[in-house]
């Protein structure tokens, strides 16, 4: 279990802002921190990777205290076992590729990881180019893999494909979805993209002024969406009927379980799986 | 010609320069990210040679270093180290005289790196010594480059503050600027243009290297 407590407040733009937020986030879950700009989102996560302060607060993650202002604790931001992925991520521009990535490992049984990290974003024919030869999607999905080597306790990932394009944004967050049912490590996304959070999180924390307002599966917000809003949903196999060529699959999606029939599909139980569903 | 002479200044430039980027380094990370309210005082203490005439500085060493000084007295007769008209003094001197544009250009080099380039890092795990000597250091071979060679041609061609200090010793403290001098007294002026031209050439060499790798410093080549 990974617990934030952050209070901190701040001035922008000659107004007083203040963040007081309280939350916790499953092991091995994948979260979202949603709200509009402004709302705090960034902060909040500078807070957690340590690159900001809190006025008050405690984050304790898994065993470990990141912070407990109480205490006076504050463990430096190269010693929290963490990923970070930016909205703009920085791949150093005198190291190619792989030496991007090569920087991030720490042991050398990280290797195994990293080879299977660049299968699966298929970055392997980027290895020997420089930063400056690839795409805003190429440099973000070798950012994730970048992160994603330290094996860390949190992924932090800050709107990271508001500057890809639509279809690439499609194919980042399928392949992040993959590697995440793969390694079952616990992330935070943050974005004001509904679309986004909902595809990828299966639980939400809707920031408004630096409080969250609401919290729960990704149902919670669709509750709010207009009638029959089409909207993708992330959910769980839970079980599996084979009608021929076709499956009956109950999926678990936040709290509730929804049947869907898919054709020519050989999903299992365990799957994660982005349905659309349509609200009536 | 006194090749003696020419060996005598390449030997002071290199060393100078050498000193100075590892003194420099670290001083210059540091006026560069530090907050602490104090650090003015060491930004206007490294970039006093700038503004001052060199025969000033020359002046103060030779009065602090001379045996008649209290500071003098100690170096002497506690540590054996004599440094007015000697080769070290000439080293100690030449720092102190080069020291703001070595730590200028290297301090513009940090400050044109991107904080972000350190947050990135620190969030990969890696200690600020890492990041220094992987990243940072890399990304700015330029201003590293140009730090250097202005330490360099600036030692070459300095004469009040090795004047002052140093004398004019043969194969101690002679060297290139001061035997040109020497030479021009003397009406020697064949000797004298061989020293002059030897000077340009070094520095004409020095200042096309600068600018010839004045391109981005972020390719690898």
């Amino acid at each position: 279990m990974i617990k934030i407590q952050i209070y901190k407040e701040f001035f922008k733009s000659a107004n007083q802002f203040y963040i007081d937020v309280d939350f916790s986030l499953k092991k091995g879950s994948f979260n979202a921190l949603f709200g509009d700009s402004g709302s705090g989102k960034t902060t909040i996560l500078n807070v957690i990777a340590g690159i900001k302060y809190a006025d008050r607060g405690k984050i304790s993650v898994l065993d470990n205290v990141w912070l407990d202002t109480a205490a006076q604790i504050n463990l430096a931001i190269n010693k929290r076992k963490i990923g970070v992925v930016f909205q703009n991520s920085i791949l150093f521009p005198h190291l190619t590729v792989y030496e991007n990535l090569v920087f991030s490992k720490e042991k050398n049984d990280a290797l195994e990881l990293m080879n299977e990290l660049i299968q699966l974003f298929s970055i392997s024919d980027l290895l020997k180019q420089f930063p400056e030869n690839l795409s805003g999607g190429e440099k973000q999905k070798v950012a994730i893999v970048r992160s994603l080597i330290r094996n860390p306790d949190l992924l932090l990932l800050d709107e990271p494909f508001s500057a890809v394009d639509f279809q690439q944004r499609k194919e980042l967050q399928d392949a992040l979805l993959q590697v995440h049912q793969k390694l079952k490590f616990t992330a935070l996304v943050i974005s004001h993209d509904i679309e986004e959070v909902v595809r990828l999180s299966d639980n939400i924390f809707m920031l408004e002024k630096g409080k969250v307002i609401k919290n729960g599966p990704a149902l919670a917000l669709f509750e709010n969406k207009e009638e029959d809003t089409t909207i993708s949903l992330t959910g769980i196999v839970v079980s599996v009927e084979q009608l021929g060529r076709n499956q009956k699959i109950r999926i678990l999606v936040g709290n509730e379980i929804h049947a869907i029939e898919k054709d020519n599909s050989m999903h299992q139980i365990g799957d994660r799986i982005i349905v659309e569903m349509k609200k009536k | 010609m006194d090749f003696e002479v020419i060996f005598l200044t390449l030997k002071l430039a290199l060393i100078t320069t050498f000193i100075l980027l590892c003194i420099g380094i670290p001083l210059a990370y540091w006026l560069n990210y530090s907050s602490r309210k104090w650090k003015v005082w060491v930004e206007t203490i490294v970039s006093l040679p700038i503004v001052l005439p060199p025969t000033v500085l020359g002046f103060y060493l030779l009065f602090f270093f001379s045996p008649e000084n209290w500071l003098g007295k100690f170096l002497d007769q506690y540590l054996g180290i004599r440094l007015v008209f000697t080769f070290t003094g000439l080293v100690i001197g030449s720092i102190i005289y080069s020291f703001p544009f070595m730590i200028q250009s290297i301090r513009t080099g940090f400050s044109q790196i991107p904080k972000s380039y350190m947050h990135e890092a620190l969030v990969l795990g890696k200690s600020k010594w890492v990041i220094i000597r992987r990243i940072l250091l890399p990304s700015m071979k330029n201003s590293l480059l140009t730090g250097c060679v202005l330490t360099f041609s600036h030692t070459i061609g300095e004469f009040g503050v090795i004047l002052m200090i140093g004398g004019n010793i043969p194969g101690e403290t002679r060297v290139i600027s001061i035997a040109l001098f020497d030479e021009v007294e003397k009406l020697n002026y064949h000797t004298a243009h061989m020293y002059s031209a030897s000077l340009l050439l070094v520095s004409f060499i020095v200042l096309f290297i600068v600018y010839s790798k004045r391109n981005n410093p972020f390719r690898k080549k």
